[in-house]
């Protein structure tokens, strides 16, 4: 059994950068500072080139990624991890660390069977052989997959895109980490099996008391499954803080004109879908004032030059000075 | 993630033009070697030699190397040099044109094969797997025998031997790509199948069948030399490195120079279209392309 | 302008499968499952379904790319089913398809300026400036003219999403069929992508079969929607009526998808060895998942009965109103 207890997982004013395809430096994290914890669900929203996967590749730190880490901490019961060699980080991931990923046919492997696989995953877990399978078993069972014992004989190709992200949801069960990390967990599945996926990531929060961090472009998913909600911009996160404050009353243009992408926010019969204007530009330095200043409709003058303040509310921020009248 | 980047657009590179920026060190010396051995191929065919390889010199036979003979002279008194380059002119001929024609036939049977109806493909693998277990010494022995040794005939042993290998990589590269979606959208434009296969299929299918032909050739020119030290291929006087070999094997007390010089241009050939094969497989490799 | 009757495609199973389960009758899946619909000119009908609904097939079938077991589908007044390839490919002018994977749907080796001229070129129609041609191609769906040196793979998501709308609408096709158009896009790009899509269809009066499976964006920007579930339209009608009551409990599902948390988290079936669901087909083929599923609804298969406001429904116990009827 798990001796270790729940953890905080404690982002602080990650910088991280890559080298572009053409020799630049780009810059993908700028100063983000994120604490999730444990047993608390809390979301990354953004759009493509926002930096939410360089996010989810900066806490795995696998071998041969390319990011440049040159700031900040990653801080796990008093550990920076950050700091850990590869081979302490190989501890870390699969114990306190687990993953699902966004696209389940190629998550799990395709010559073994599921058994084996959920059975393969406990192998830091100091029980006998019988034990884990009485644990895979278990696991199937606490995803919801009828027929459990059948299903352990299966392999991948025989099973739907609904069943496979159970099953590795089922994997993070078995290995009870201190961090759960979702990316895009729903984005390659349909409509009414993201529900269930969703109805499990929140009673595997009941479970097992992970703090799990789930990162996604479909704000609708967010929104039924987080206690708190981050949204990234150009390598920040430009706002955070409770769901429903964010939802209700965004302070961020950005974050509003996102929440207005959304199609079920619309009224029907909307035949013209509110979208914005622009494109996410790559930033090799650092700009002088707010990234969003070219594509914001409420930008003034202070917008380009200074920095915008971040502001705290008791659990809030948002990296805009505009007040909650002038965004409107 | 979604797919979408924000695109720089760069400078738009043609995807082949890439790739010449990716070949490591051993590619590049390969890229060498293949251009020396080019060179001497083109040298030996239009008789660029610094001196007539037919000459016979009963006076100065078996001369060690010097400045006027750089790799001595042979048993009949021959200049080793003018005709090892010369013998890479048929070298290179036979190898390059046999490698060519074989590359085009097999790419266009394999990808009518993998692209039309099933008849069609259960029909071509016959075929082909029936040409493919006829040995090839053997099939040599019969080409000659009715066609009698030439350059023409080991060029016919070539291509017939190494179109069914093509054949059947360009079948697996055009059945892989069949169900792709860019394959399915060009359908739904009424696109005809011929036009699929030359515009979209081909294209797309002989990057993998350009580096085993690069690697071929060596096995070409060796099999060209192996036919002609048995006598069944380049007949004497004409100076083919396997005739040079067979007359350096015979003649190896009096002179070295002959073994050296049949042995050591074969073993840098294969070397160089190696290396330049292996770089190019690696850098064509669409793993390792990245957005 | 396109009418499809009692449509049925099955996929024949190969191989190894076939010889272990020659004997089930139920063996060979009806993915299109007798399945009628209607397009008129000028229209958007979205098509709802999740995976292994048949939606893809169907989008398929009406361009050719599927071969049809029975039914009919007449486009424009000619019956497609059976139809003489080469004459198809003539007809694919006049239809054109939008495929889901944006990049992928693109030819690697080919700019994106000669992948537009590829419709004229195939269909022999003389472009007097090809240039001119392509940039004004890509000014219609809001490209710079500069992408036109581009290949695919350097494109992002959006932007081959956009291609692929130019190369659909360049011969001015009367039919699209969009399979999951906005699939993988980021919000702000879905958006302008679906925009897009109706400022063409102003313009030209083209008419859209859009395939998808997210009712939410569906029931906002198609005319009529027609739910599709394991190769059976189980309710059609005005997108908006659909949406706001649904008549057949799996739109009631799909509709209440978040809001619904008195619904019993479902255990999901395992399809057995060889990936084939049994079915069967004298019940309803919802009957199975269905909350409201009675007797009859394992026995007998209900047929389509019109409803008030246009609408098609096929259940025995249609849900009218808020209850379900007695």
């Amino acid at each position: 059994m798990k001796e270790q207890q729940p953890a905080n997982i404690d982002i602080r004013n990650l910088q991280v950068s890559y080298v572009g395809d053409d020799g630049r430096k780009l810059l993908a994290l700028r100063d983000v500072s994120l604490t999730i914890a444990s047993g608390e669900i809390v979301g990354v929203a953004g759009e493509s080139g926002c930096g939410k996967s360089t996010l989810v590749s900066t806490l795995l730190r696998l071998p041969g990624d390319p990011a440049n880490i040159f700031g900040g901490q990653v801080v796990m019961r008093g550990i920076d991890i950050l700091q850990l060699s590869q081979s302490e980080m190989r501890e870390l991931r699969g114990r306190d660390l687990a993953m699902v990923f966004q696209d389940p046919f190629t998550a799990l492997n395709p010559v073994l069977t599921i058994g084996q696989q959920l059975v393969d995953v406990q192998h830091r877990m100091s029980i006998p052989r019988v034990a884990r399978r009485a644990a895979a078993l278990d696991a199937l069972q606490r995803v919801r997959i009828a027929d459990a014992s059948r299903v352990m004989k299966l392999r991948p190709h025989q099973m739907s895109g609904g069943m496979l992200q159970r099953v590795c949801i089922a994997m993070a069960l078995l290995v009870r980490p201190a961090l759960l990390i979702a990316d895009e967990p729903t984005t390659a599945l349909d409509a009414l099996v993201e529900t269930e996926i969703i109805d499990l990531l929140q009673t595997f929060r009941a479970d097992t008391g992970s703090a799990i961090l789930v990162v996604s472009h479909q704000i609708d998913v967010l929104e039924a499954l987080c206690d708190r909600l981050a949204i990234m911009y150009a390598g920040q996160i430009i706002e955070c803080g409770e769901l429903r404050t964010i939802i209700d009353t965004p302070r961020h243009p950005y974050t509003r004109m996102l929440l207005d992408c959304d199609p079920a926010r619309l009224a029907a019969g909307a035949r013209r879908l509110p979208s914005i204007p622009g494109q996410v530009s790559r930033l090799y330095a650092e700009p002088a004032g707010c990234a969003f200043v070219e594509r914001c409709p409420r930008a003034v003058d202070q917008c380009a030059n200074q920095v915008p303040p971040i502001q705290l509310d008791t659990s809030r921020f948002a990296r805009c000075h505009l007040t909650p009248g002038e965004s409107r | 993630m979604t797919k979408d980047d924000p695109s720089h657009l760069q400078s738009a590179r043609h995807p082949l033009l890439v790739v010449s920026r990716r070949l490591p060190t051993s590619a590049r010396l390969g890229a060498a070697l293949v251009a020396l051995a080019l060179l001497a191929g083109l040298a030996g065919l239009v008789g660029f030699v610094p001196n007539d390889p037919y000459k016979f010199d009963f006076a100065n036979r078996f001369a060690a190397p010097a400045w006027d003979h750089w790799l001595g002279t042979d048993n009949l008194g021959r200049d080793i040099f003018s005709r090892v380059v010369v013998g890479s002119g048929i070298a290179m001929t036979v190898s390059i044109a046999g490698v060519g024609i074989a590359m085009i036939l097999g790419l266009m049977v394999g990808t009518a094969a993998g692209f039309g109806p099933r008849w069609l493909d259960s029909t071509t693998i016959f075929l082909l797997d029936s040409l493919r277990t006829f040995p090839t010494i053997l099939l040599a022995m019969l080409v000659v025998v009715i066609a009698g040794p030439s350059v023409f005939t080991i060029l016919v042993i070539v291509v017939v031997s190494l179109v069914p290998g093509y054949a059947r990589v360009a079948r697996t590269q055009t059945l892989a790509l069949r169900n792709e979606t860019f394959i399915l959208a060009e359908r739904s434009l009424g696109a005809s199948p011929l036009r699929i296969i030359c515009h979209h299929v081909i294209p797309n299918v002989f990057a993998p069948l350009l580096v085993i032909g690069c690697m071929d050739i060596p096995t070409v020119v060796a099999i060209e030399a192996g036919l002609s030290f048995i006598g069944l291929g380049v007949r004497p006087p004409e100076p083919s490195w396997g005739t040079l070999l067979q007359d350096g094997y015979v003649h190896v007390r009096a002179t070295p120079w002959l073994l050296v010089a049949g042995s050591i241009p074969l073993a840098l050939v294969t070397l160089g279209f190696t290396f330049l094969g292996e770089g190019l497989r690696d850098a064509l490799d669409p793993k390792r392309r990245r957005s | 302008m396109i009418e499809i009757k009692d449509l049925v495609v099955i996929h024949r199973q190969r191989g190894l499968q076939r010889l272990f389960h020659r004997r089930n009758p139920n063996f060979d899946q009806r993915t299109i499952d007798s399945v009628s619909l209607q397009l008129g000119a000028g229209e958007t009908l979205g098509l709802i379904g999740e995976s292994g609904s048949g939606k893809t097939t169907l989008g398929r079938s009406i361009i050719g790319l599927q071969r049809v077991t029975s039914g009919s589908i007449r486009f424009e007044s000619r019956e497609l089913v059976g139809m003489d390839e080469a004459l198809y490919r003539k007809v694919r002018r006049r239809m054109s398809m939008i495929f889901q994977d944006p990049i992928g749907s693109l030819s690697p080796r080919k700019t994106v300026g000669e992948l537009l001229l590829e419709p004229c070129s195939i269909h022999d129609v003389p472009v007097a400036g090809s240039a001119d041609w392509v940039t004004g191609l890509l000014q219609r769906v809001g490209l710079d003219p500069e992408v036109a040196a581009s290949y695919p793979h350097q494109l992002s998501g959006g932007q081959a999403r956009r291609v692929g709308v130019a190369r659909a609408i360049s011969l001015e096709p009367g039919l699209i069929i969009a399979d999951e158009p906005t699939a993988g896009l980021d919000l702000s790009v879905q958006s302008e992508v679906v925009n897009l899509l109706n400022d063409l269809q102003r313009a030209s009066g083209v008419a859209y079969l859009f395939i998808t499976h997210n009712l939410e964006l569906a029931s906002r920007i198609c005319d009529r929607l027609a739910i599709l579930f394991r190769g059976v339209i189980v309710e059609t009608g005005p997108a908006s009526s659909v949406f706001a009551a649904p008549a057949h409990p799996y739109t009631r599902l799909l509709v209440a998808k978040r809001g619904d948390r008195t619904r019993e988290p479902s255990v999901i079936e395992v399809p057995n060895m060889g990936g084939v669901h049994e079915v069967n087909p004298q019940a309803c083929v919802f009957s199975t998942r269905c909350s409201f599923a009675r007797s009859r609804c394992h026995e007998s298969r209900p047929s389509p009965q019109p409803l008030a406001d246009g609408r098609v429904v096929s259940c025995h116990y249609p849900l009218l109103g808020d209850e379900v009827t007695a």
